[in-house]
């Protein structure tokens, strides 16, 4: 086995992408393989250092990002039906009205 | 898929990986809720996406690198902020290694260090990190070892 494909069995064990039918393969490269276990141990420590530097989301603020997020949906929502409602008026206002007052009721519609 | 199963699965993962590219909360913020409403309005799309995560992340990414472009003050997170929150229920030589992390990532690009940060701290394979910056399979594997090496260098020297 070439050390790059050592490398990446090592990588993918220590981060946890392995696919089980492969991982007997590593197990048994590591009773054997002294090259192995060493990449093992630097593909561990990239984890621990990695993942040092993750950032943890608190579950209160999870739930206010959350309660946010939902909030601008509604306020969307609420301006998309605004808009329907408004161009409906107009449709109608122009079916309805004579030409005319239409002109002078548009720029009420649209204020 | 519901629009709050997604955000209970990938938020998480969202604010670690915006907290590690973005300096500013307040953009943080920001950003992080810009990629669930674009989650949202694509909901169709979650559904053919092949990993869930690595499409969330890409949204990030992309909304990320559109404030880059309009406000041009992103940086990666400073070892202070990412300090001050771990801070609290860390031991001192946890915040040692973070600043050391970051010390080292600070010499990278930025791909490369989005590449290490997916694949070591997210667990992501190379194909679903290939997604997130839209670069090839195969370019994020040479730019992973690559990083690899240069830091081991560096450590080795320093």
């Amino acid at each position: 086995m070439r050390q790059i494909d050592k490398q990446e069995l090592a990588m993918r064990y220590a981060v946890g992408s392995l696919p089980p039918e492969q991982k007997p393969i590593v197990f048994s490269l590591i009773l054997e393989d002294a090259e192995i276990r060493a990449l093992l141990r630097d593909e561990l420590e990239w984890v621990r250092r990695m993942r040092s530097c993750r950032a943890a989301l608190a579950p209160v603020r999870k739930t206010e990002m959350f309660a946010k997020i939902q909030v601008r949906l509604m306020n969307e929502d609420a301006a998309g039906r605004g808009t329907f409602v408004q161009e409906a008026n107009e449709a109608v206002l122009r079916q309805f009205l004579p030409g005319i007052a239409f002109t002078f009721i548009q720029p009420v519609l649209s204020s | 898929m519901r629009f709050e199963d997604i955000y209970e699965e990938c938020a998480d993962r969202v604010y670690a990986y915006l907290r590690f590219r973005v300096r500013d909360p307040g953009l943080l913020e920001d950003i992080f809720q810009e990629t669930f409403l674009s989650v949202y309005r694509n909901l169709d799309k979650a559904r053919e996406a092949e990993s869930l995560r690595a499409w969330v992340l890409r949204i990030a990414h992309r909304r990320m690198v559109e404030h880059f472009r309009k406000i041009s003050r992103i940086k990666p997170a400073d070892a202070v902020l990412i300090e001050q929150e771990h801070a609290a229920g860390s031991a001192e030589p946890a915040v040692v290694d973070v600043l050391t992390a970051n010390e080292l990532l600070s010499q990278l690009d930025e791909d490369a260090r989005t590449i290490l940060y997916g694949i070591y701290a997210e667990g992501m394979t190379y194909r679903e990190m290939s997604e997130i910056p839209g670069i090839p399979e195969g370019t994020v594997k040479s730019k992973c070892h690559y990083a690899k090496a240069k830091l081991k260098q560096m450590k080795e020297e320093a």
